[in-house]
């Protein structure tokens, strides 16, 4: 059943993410702006990368997706090899998440989180398999497991986690040990908010004391075992407004002042002042806070018009899961749609100071050509669902 | 089966409720941050940015070796304006005196109405014009009429008749015309300075251009209006001013020296810090700089980086106009380290008074030209170290006059002549050509030369100093050579053993090579010090040789140089690197470390051959003969020896011969505790310019350390 029928596509979806990309690259050039003199090439290349992107979402589209479903446990190998290939490479910044090719370089770990989500709809979806069995669930820990201690290893936590809410939405629907899986849950919860509670009340240490920081008067509690200092300071920037606005708040500090200073309308296109004087950290200005250059120029407005078109995208997403005509494709939409929406809500909430400060990327957004095509390898795939869903 | 299905679905729906859920809590807080937030905490967030202020630390002190502050730490009170505060109008008198400055600095000189003329005509008459020059001559107007040309041309100026604002040699404003205009933060900034300036009685320091580069480049900071004020103009201030907008009393560091002439040379002095723009510090930005002291001279940039300490910095809100708005974080700096001197402040000031005491014939107008230097011979501290004529670090700090006079000082004030001052050493030299030729030939200290006149090297005569009183010294031997200072003997000597045993001898003594006396701190094997005076490597011909002997030619050493040589001699032949700095900190609470004596080398010399020219020393001022009987202190046994180092020097175009005049010595003779060196220039010579200033150094150091009772006068 290859081929595409262009009646059966669902265009909204299509045109929600031709929106986002059109944003994404006059605001990965506004993101490099700082003069009409000085401006990268950053756009063009973001361009490029699109329409990369945009035929591989058309072959995904032609073809039948159950083809995916035979190769899965190829395409898992496939992502486990690329994870392993990290490894060979150069250290950048401390981190291994990156195999560079002439040109480009690509993030193994954004396919891998693809593969997770095909591998697990798979294994869970073929008809001899008893979802409620401990096999089964050992099963699925198994595939993701392996993938997130490799993009652990790399290191990159903010990543690896993203796995945990793909794995936990469809075991939750597949009916893996839902109980299980709900307490496990409410523990991990619990167990995250006394840690941040913790951590907002712990006193600083010595070291920090020495470089300027002041203890604020409600800080008492005793040190905090098993985390490093630097986690903890991502979340104490995150709980206390004021931690140490000069180090490691400063981006927290500067992403807010900008995101704030945009007001209703915005500064005007290229006109974000917080951007353009280089208070934004312009090694990430075009990727991870892309959102933050976008609401300093475009406003509220233009923020929640990005939200809505989120929120389509990943509404249809849901709505390809439902209106799937196997439990595969289900399963596979889902993990989909609850990965873009990770990424989107982190994103997101690190730049207006909700969450603290990742490095996640902004699905079809953020500047990086290989996150680019990922994702759009992922929306190819919901779509070829939708496309050979259950006519009722 | 049928019952999954439906859980199976609800799932879905229940993550699509947790997606927009979570969206929508997205989009409330974009709300608060950027409409609501925005409203609340407008002056915040638009356009606002961060900036960093650097802020000096508190410079670190120094001290000698009594605990006595040489080098201190303290406020220097200033009136600063912070203009932030003066953004809002005043009234027309600031642009009335903003385009006054504005025309002043066309003309060139002051107008000639006052403040107060112009508050008065305002106050009074605002519709009429006011004078500002009257009778001006023609190059003024000259002057103004070119400048005036192009800055009318540009753009109307309120306030003048576009082009005629001259009329019979005068300038006039129309006062009318600036009435309604807004003020703007540099004119009002400028009003008030005018108005502090009226109530405290202080004249204006601060130029009209200044007020405007402050306000281009430095909004954020105080604008420093008056320097160094006193405690008559705060109190003045806290009167008359305290009750004024955007004024207020600010220190920055500053720095005195409590004794001011005496160590001007040693400690050095500190200024205004060039300002830090934009420095990337640690990756973090310096936008501002509250500039601090640097030193600039002597151990203050010696140890610069020590007593400096680290700089803090203050993280500032500022506003859309790009004035200060609140404070944000402040890192405190960290104060400077000290310094503990080896130099005892009394024995510095004994060293000085006996340096400046004039003997007969000395010309009282003509400063003291010289240096003293004194040495523990055990450990080659430096108990003092003086140079003269001095100058006074506090007003050089203070006063660009007094800066630009000194530069222009016949004599050389700010010469630190004890350390870096070449001169030939003269006769002071002889002990150590004795000490080399002794070595080498120990049996030659039984020769006996004849010390007469005419006295001839091949067909050059040569002169001994007292022949030029048509004396002879007759036979002498080395010993005696040095107690008559004969240099016949030492001509018969260097012709007799060549000039190599007393080249390498002054070598062995440190002539020519590093002294050590600023060592890195952390390294005391480190010698990164000027080169101290010169020793040629060979004597070209007998005649050079001959002048090598006696400490002619090109032997050059300086005053601390000839200590060492004095305290190697005392020691027995352990030469010391000079220790000036005993003991060090980094920071007012860590513990001090030791800056080790340490001993450059020890010389191998004869013990004959050491006590022939101590014996001999001892004679130069025990001796009822000796050419320095003049030094003695009663109760004292001295050693010492005289030096005459004549030299040519052009003093109105004319060459004149003249004389350095010497002393190196030291006491007790048996147990010896200090090692003196003494120079001034142009004296008579060794024994008579020299004797009696040592004698005096020598009586206060020996009634200080309780070894002869003082004498009740």
């Amino acid at each position: 059943m290859n081929g595409i029928q262009p009646k059966r596509l669902d265009w909204t979806m299509l045109a929600t993410m031709l929106t986002l990309v059109v944003m994404s690259v006059a605001f990965v050039f506004s993101a490099r702006f700082k003069s009409a003199e000085m401006y990268g090439d950053e756009w063009s290349k973001q361009l490029i990368f699109a329409l990369l992107g945009i035929c591989i979402y058309a072959t995904l589209v032609w073809f039948d997706y159950k083809i995916v479903a035979t190769l899965s446990w190829w395409i898992y190998a496939g992502a486990i090899v690329l994870l392993l290939l990290v490894f060979l490479f150069e250290a950048n910044n401390g981190a291994q998440r990156w195999i560079p090719l002439p040109g480009f370089t690509i993030q193994p770990s954004e396919l891998a989180k693809i593969a997770v989500s095909i591998t697990l709809g798979a294994y869970l979806s073929s008809p001899d398999r008893e979802p409620d069995e401990w096999k089964t669930f050992w099963g699925c820990v198994g595939i993701v497991g392996l993938p997130f201690l490799l993009i652990a290893a790399e290191p990159d936590l903010s990543t690896s986690l993203t796995l945990a809410p793909i794995t936990l939405a469809i075991m939750l629907y597949a009916g893996v040990k839902r109980k299980l899986l709900l307490i496990g849950m409410a523990i991990v919860l619990l167990a995250g908010i006394t840690a941040c509670l913790w951590i907002k009340y712990e006193k600083p240490s010595e070291e920090q004391l020495q470089q300027g920081i002041v203890a604020a008067e409600d800080q008492f509690l005793p040190r905090m075992p098993i985390m490093e200092d630097y986690q903890k300071d991502r979340i104490r920037v995150f709980v206390r407004d004021d931690h140490d606005v000069a180090g490691a708040g400063w981006n927290k500090l500067q992403s807010q002042i900008a995101v704030g200073s945009g007001g209703l309308n915005g500064k005007g296109y290229l006109k974000g002042t917080q951007n353009i004087l280089g208070f934004l950290p312009s090694a990430v200005a075009q990727s991870d806070f892309i959102f933050c250059v976008f609401a300093e120029e475009t406003g509220f407005i233009g923020g929640a018009f990005i939200l809505t078109l989120y929120a389509m995208l990943l509404g249809r997403c849901m709505r390809v899961s439902l209106r799937s005509r196997d439990e595969f494709g289900r399963l596979m939409a889902l993990g989909i749609g609850v990965m873009l929406f990770c990424h989107v809500f982190v994103n997101i909430a690190m730049t207006i100071g909700v969450l603290p400060i990742t490095g996640l990327p902004l699905p079809l957004m953020s500047y990086g050509g290989s996150y680019m095509v990922s994702t759009m390898i992922a929306l190819g795939l919901v779509q070829s669902v939708y496309q050979r869903r259950r006519i009722r | 089966m049928k019952q999954k299905r439906e859980t199976s679905t609800l799932v879905i729906w229940v993550v699509f409720g947790i997606m927009m859920l979570a969206l929508s809590f997205l989009g409330s807080r974009l709300w608060k941050l950027q409409v609501r937030g925005k409203s609340a905490f407008d002056e915040v967030f638009q356009n606002q940015s961060v900036r960093r202020v650097r802020l000096p630390a508190v410079r670190g002190m120094i001290f000698d070796t009594n605990g006595k502050v040489l080098a201190d730490s303290v406020p220097n009170y200033c009136i600063a304006i912070y203009t932030e505060e003066m953004r809002a109008p005043r009234s027309a008198t600031a642009n009335v005196l903003e385009l006054m400055h504005q025309i002043w600095a066309k003309v060139g000189i002051p107008p000639d109405v006052s403040y107060r003329d112009i508050k008065h005509h305002m106050a009074q008459t605002p519709e009429e014009p006011i004078v500002l020059y009257q009778g001006l001559d023609d190059g003024r107007l000259g002057r103004w009429q070119n400048a005036f040309g192009p800055w009318s041309e540009q753009h109307k100026i309120p306030g003048l008749k576009n082009h005629d604002p001259l009329s019979s040699n005068a300038i006039v404003i129309e006062t009318t015309e600036l009435l309604k205009r807004p003020t703007s933060t540099a004119a009002n900034t400028l009003e008030l300075v005018y108005e502090i300036s009226e109530r405290i009685g202080i004249p204006r320091k601060i130029r009209f251009q200044q007020i405007i580069d402050h306000i281009i480049l430095q909004k954020p900071l105080p604008l420093l209006a008056w320097k160094n004020i006193d405690d008559e103009t705060m109190a003045k201030w806290a009167d008359t001013c305290s009750s004024l907008p955007g004024t207020d009393i600010y220190y920055q560091p500053s720095r005195t020296y409590p004794f001011a002439e005496t160590n001007a040379h040693l400690v050095g002095f500190t200024l205004e810090a060039d300002a830090i723009r934009e420095e990337e510090e640690s990756g973090k930005k310096i936008h501002f700089d509250m500039r601090g002291i640097k030193g600039r001279k002597g151990l203050e940039s010696t140890y610069n980086e020590l007593l400096e300490g680290e700089p803090g910095y203050q993280l500032v809100q500022i506003d859309a106009s790009g004035y200060h708005h609140r404070d944000l974080q402040t890192r405190p700096p960290k104060p400077g380290g000290d310094l503990q001197l080896t130099i005892d402040e009394n024995i510095q000031q004994f060293a000085l008074e006996a340096l400046l005491t004039r003997q007969d014939g000395e010309d009282p107008h003509i400063p003291v030209k010289g240096a003293c230097v004194v040495l523990d011979p055990n450990n080659g501290d430096v108990l003092a170290m003086v140079s003269s004529p001095s100058f006074n670090p506090n007003a050089y700090m203070a006063s660009k006059s007094y800066r630009q006079a000194l530069l222009q000082d016949p004599f050389s004030r700010t010469y630190h002549r004890a350390v870096f001052g070449q001169y030939p050493p003269g006769s002071t030299f002889k002990p150590v050509a004795v000490l080399g030729a002794l070595r080498d030939h120990l049996d030659y200290t039984n020769a006996v030369h004849d010390c007469h006149s005419p006295y001839y090297v091949g067909k050059r005569r040569m002169k001994c100093w007292i022949h030029s009183s048509y004396g002879e010294h007759g036979e002498v031997d080395a010993r005696q050579a040095l107690m008559y200072s004969c240099n016949v003997f030492m001509f018969e000597m260097a012709q007799d053993l060549g000039y190599e045993p007393i080249r390498d001898m002054a070598r062995d003594f440190g002539f020519g090579q590093y002294a050590g006396l600023f060592p890195n701190l952390d390294d005391p094997q480190q010698q990164k010090d000027l080169k101290y005076g010169n020793l040629p490597d060979k004597a070209i011909n007998t005649i050079d040789a001959c002048n090598m002997a006696i400490g002619q030619g090109a032997v050059l050493a300086s005053p601390l140089q000839m200590a060492m040589v004095a305290a190697t001699i005392a020691n027995g032949g352990r030469l010391y690197r000079p220790r000036l700095v005993k003991k060090w900190r980094n920071s007012p609470d860590s513990e001090y470390n030791t800056n080790p004596t340490w001993a450059i080398r020890q010389i191998d010399v004869p013990v004959e051959a050491l006590e022939l020219v101590r014996g001999g020393m001892h004679d130069v001022v025990m001796h009822p003969e000796g050419t320095a009987k003049k030094a003695r202190v009663d109760d004292i046994l001295i050693a010492g020896k005289t030096g005459s180092a004549q030299y040519r020097k052009k003093v109105d175009g004319e060459v004149v011969g003249s004389v350095h005049t010497w002393m190196i010595s030291y006491a007790p003779y048996h147990f010896p505790r200090y090692a003196v060196a003494m120079l001034v220039e142009d004296g008579v010579s060794g024994g008579r310019t020299i004797g009696p200033r040592l004698s005096k150094l020598y009586r206060n150091l020996f009634e200080y350390d309780g070894t002869i009772v003082k004498e009740e006068s």
